[in-house]
């Protein structure tokens, strides 16, 4: 019921605002093509459903894709570094330069390099994902109690256990933390990147669909891809809330009741 | 000084020979320091803050090098000679009071089911048996120290090294540790290493408090207390308990007075 009472607020917000939106429309005439209604946006939305689908089953798999590399190579290269501190003190400048680096410029010079627009949409959105879970999860790795540390040494145990029963979950909270931020960065990068890119072949997603109608002029077209995204972006990051809450709440301050 | 050495034909079970420790950063935390413990024996290391009272305990549980001289103490590793109490409980939040008094056997390779009496054994000896499924987090400080002395225990360790345990908690809490403490101390054969601020305490506990002078930290003298366990409170309204903490004082403050003779 609660649950219920606190989404109630923000979802009259919204709804007051559609409404709003709505009657600004209709009652100062405005055109389709400077600004759709909500209700054209969502009939758009209802005869262009089936090939929006698609287009939005593609940028969902790069943005989950991107996601999962990210996650991949954020950990192992955190644990690395985490396991030989000269690795880091060699490599993380890179790391930097990487993350600093505009994905907007990179994604025009991934073409070239390689053959495949889908590994280069992939690349591009990793490369904006990553560094978030890379740097959290090297924080969250080195965040284990000294004290708890010297007591693993005390009982003898070996660098696995070290890493699976201490390092691992003290990192949890900043790892989480991290993939909250690279999840919607993910979504920003895979529709970068295909801005920047375009999608070639039959395969298109919701970027070129945007990008597609802006040049026909068809505005509640790319309201309608836009929606789309955003309902994504909302959702990637509900999912990861409800996640972080899954497994922090028994033990971490932030998902401490209080809190709230 | 070497009227300060408790002469005992039986090997003692830690021995710490003219140990010095210097830090990295060049920070002399002990010098000359010599002790003794035997085994089964209570003995509290007690002076002003910074005096290298934690530094003894990390050199015997080999958690640091001496700079100088030498540490003998029971080896650590698997088999849990040497358990720890930190000032601070100490627990890994992220798992619940069992697991965490589970870890140190985990460590050694006793899969869950097999350690679980002897987990929830231990529990009930600090008077936890309920709250095996709790997380740190739902537990007062009283009863996280608990957890922490359990976990420590449970080893069944030849030497418990204990860091100002106590020192976050209130008196009331504080004094039914002590109590409890000595009751699982007298129950098993340990030699037990305690670190306190307090007098009292310390006069509580031990068989000897080893009083020590401010940086770099030196034995200045060792109090035998000759009360026979169990001790109860009544101890601590006796003539003899006043007189031990009388003198344990009276040491300390010629250790300040020294070291502010020296510093000027």
């Amino acid at each position: 019921m609660s649950g219920l009472r606190r989404a109630a607020l923000p979802a009259l917000v919204l709804l007051g605002f559609l409404v709003g939106w709505e009657i600004l429309v209709r009652w100062a005439e405005i055109p389709a093509y400077t600004l759709p209604a909500p209700s054209q946006i969502a009939r758009t939305l209802q005869a262009n459903w089936a090939s929006l689908l698609l287009s939005w089953w593609f940028t969902v798999k790069i943005t989950f894709g991107a996601l999962a590399l990210a996650c991949a190579g954020g950990v192992l290269i955190a644990s690395a570094f985490a396991l030989w501190p000269t690795l880091e003190r060699a490599l993380f400048p890179i790391a930097v330069v990487l993350q600093v680096t505009p994905i907007v410029a990179v994604a025009p010079l991934m073409l070239i390099y390689v053959q495949s627009t889908t590994a280069a949409l992939l690349f591009c959105a990793w490369l904006v994902a990553f560094f978030p879970i890379l740097s959290n999860t090297l924080i969250g790795l080195r965040a284990a109690d000294e004290n708890l540390r010297d007591l693993f040494r005390l009982f003898g145990a070996t660098s696995w256990q070290q890493l699976t029963l201490l390092r691992v979950p003290a990192a949890m909270p900043y790892f989480l933390a991290g993939l909250k931020i690279s999840g919607g960065l993910s979504l920003i990068g895979s529709v970068t990147a295909e801005m920047v890119a375009g999608a070639a072949g039959r395969e298109t997603g919701l970027a070129s669909r945007i990008l597609e109608a802006s040049f026909r002029t068809q505005t509640p077209e790319m309201f309608a891809a836009l929606t789309l995204l955003v309902a994504t972006g909302v959702m990637i990051y509900f999912s990861f809330n409800v996640l972080s809450q899954v497994l922090l709440r028994p033990w971490h301050a932030s998902q401490s009741p209080r809190d709230i | 000084m070497a009227d300060l050495m408790p002469d005992s034909n039986a090997m003692p079970l830690i021995a710490l020979q003219d140990v010095g420790k210097r830090f990295a950063s060049g920070l002399q935390a002990l010098a000359g320091v010599s002790l003794n413990v035997n085994a089964a024996e209570f003995v509290s290391l007690v002076g002003p803050s910074g005096c290298g009272k934690s530094t003894v305990l990390r050199l015997v549980a080999a958690l640091d090098e001496p700079s100088a001289g030498t540490v003998r103490s029971p080896r650590r590793g698997k088999d849990g000679a040497i358990a720890f109490v930190f000032q601070e409980p100490t627990l890994m939040p992220w798992t619940s009071v069992f697991d965490n008094v589970w870890l140190p056997l985990r460590l050694q390779g006793h899969k869950r089911k097999e350690a679980a009496p002897l987990v929830r054994a231990t529990l009930a000896g600090v008077g936890l048996a309920e709250f095996e499924n709790a997380y740190p987090a739902q537990l007062s400080g009283g009863m996280k120290m608990r957890v922490s002395i359990a976990r420590a225990l449970i080893v069944r360790p030849k030497v418990l090294l204990m860091d100002e345990p106590f020192a976050a908690l209130d008196d009331i809490t504080r004094q039914k540790l002590n109590a409890d403490l000595l009751r699982c101390w007298h129950g098993q054969s340990m030699a037990a290493i305690f670190v306190t601020h307090t007098v009292g305490e310390a006069v509580f506990l031990s068989q000897r408090v080893v009083v020590m002078s401010a940086r770099p930290g030196r034995v200045l003298r060792e109090i035998t207390i000759d009360e026979p366990y169990p001790r109860t409170s009544a101890f601590r309204h006796s003539a003899a308990y006043n007189d031990a903490c009388r003198r344990i004082e009276a040491t300390l403050d010629q250790g300040a007075e020294q070291a502010i003779a020296t510093s000027t």
